[in-house]
């Protein structure tokens, strides 16, 4: 395991007096621990340039792999032109596209019809109500149509393929301990906690709650 | 392997169709990236949106990269363009949404809380800078010195042995061992 992590630190430096002696990509790729190692190598450096960002997105790579993984592989020719993205491109807009834009037509047509019905079944005295009702609803459904389709929405919860997703140890004691000063500090000068007592505190920041 | 022919290598990968690799790029410059569109524009939140779309830009270009300048520089110089049209868009925009009054109360607005923007990844960056730096105190001078001539001044294995007057082979171990002794401390704090 050492001689395997002195490798990656050559590795990493691009230093190596031949190639046995430097960890190859190949085993990087395949060793997901090889890479939080690796990650937390370049991190150390980060830090030491103050080079970290103020605050961290620790999904970060995963959130753009799990975008990439949705294009279309890149690939060079042999004699070093690049395909034709273009009309790919465009292909894979259209196949990605068709089920959305059928959903969008099938929620248009639900919508319409369920409005109809109501209109329909409308007693005819009630007059001015259900004018009203369905000016409403006419409004939610130009919004609907209006509405751009998303197809780069990346649920919090979805699981990601490819890329580094870093948990904080919310155990660690220093963490912890800046927690609840954070939270104590906030809790403390905050003018505008609705429904707090003023001269109430937030005990601590539990983990494990 | 020289001076950013690991780039080169992974580079060379991606357009193969290696996507593996392009994450490696990616954890590699993401910091680099985020600071630097951080100078055009201040809310942390847009810089990551801002940054993922850069990345993305620069994969789907990465086909036409001929290795004419170093990789993070053609990186720089999306991401820089990136943020820039980031800016033009957003000043030619006038805010576009409207919302009924009753979703007003509940409604977060386009700069709402991102899913990241936790108390804990606030205080991450400050954690993990006052980490290391305890942990490079703690370290023998040897490795001490080792590390920073490496990662802060920039010195080659080489220089470093040439500074420090000792075999480039003691460079390699006082810098893995310095590595490895930060890590400790680093790794409790990420899981």
């Amino acid at each position: 395991m050492s001689e395997q992590q002195d490798k990656l630190s050559r590795l990493l430096d691009e230093f190596a007096d031949d190639e046995a002696s430097r960890l190859s990509l190949d085993e990087v790729e395949g060793d997901v621990n090889l890479q939080y190692r690796m990650r937390r190598y370049q991190m150390i450096g980060d830090a030491l340039r103050h080079e970290l960002p103020k605050q961290i997105d620790t999904d970060f790579s995963a959130k753009v792999m799990a975008q990439i993984n949705q294009i279309e592989d890149i690939r060079v020719s042999t004699d070093g032109t690049v395909p034709d993205s273009g009309n790919r491109q465009s292909l894979w807009s259209w196949s990605i596209m068709k089920p959305f834009a059928g959903l969008a037509v099938a929620a248009s047509v639900a919508i319409v019809s369920i409005t109809l019905w109501q209109t329909v079944s409308v007693p005819p005295d009630s007059g001015q109500a259900s004018e009203q009702v369905v000016s409403a609803d006419q409004q939610k459904i130009e919004r609907l149509a209006s509405q751009p389709i998303q197809t780069n929405v990346i649920p919090v919860n979805s699981s990601l393929n490819g890329g580094l997703r870093w948990k904080i140890n919310n155990n660690a004691p220093a963490l912890q301990q800046k927690l609840n000063a954070y939270l104590v500090n906030h809790t403390e000068y905050s003018n505008s906690m609705q429904g707090l007592i003023a001269q109430a505190r937030v005990a601590g920041y539990d983990a494990k709650q | 392997m020289g001076t950013n022919l690991l780039d080169a290598e992974l580079v060379k990968r991606v357009q193969a169709g290696d996507k593996a690799a392009f994450d490696i790029l990616v954890q590699k410059y993401q910091h680099k990236v985020v600071n630097l569109i951080n100078r055009f524009v201040s809310d942390q939140t847009e810089c990551y949106d801002i940054a993922q779309d850069a990345f993305i830009k620069a994969y789907r270009a990465i086909g036409n990269f001929r290795g004419d300048s170093q990789f993070y520089t053609w990186l720089y110089r999306i991401a820089a363009n990136t943020a820039k049209n980031y800016l033009a868009s957003r000043a030619r925009k006038s805010p576009s949404y409207s919302i009924d009054v009753d979703d007003a109360e509940h409604y977060e607005g386009e700069s709402g809380l991102k899913e990241y923007t936790t108390p804990e990844n606030l205080l991450l960056t400050e954690e993990i800078e006052k980490t290391v730096y305890q942990a490079i105190e703690n370290l023998p001078e040897d490795l001490k010195s080792a590390i920073t001539l490496r990662e802060i001044e920039g010195l080659s294995y080489e220089e470093i042995a040439e500074v420090m007057d000792c075999p480039i082979g003691t460079v390699r171990s006082r810098i893995f061992r310095a590595r490895d002794a930060i890590d400790k401390e680093l790794r409790p704090l990420l899981e």
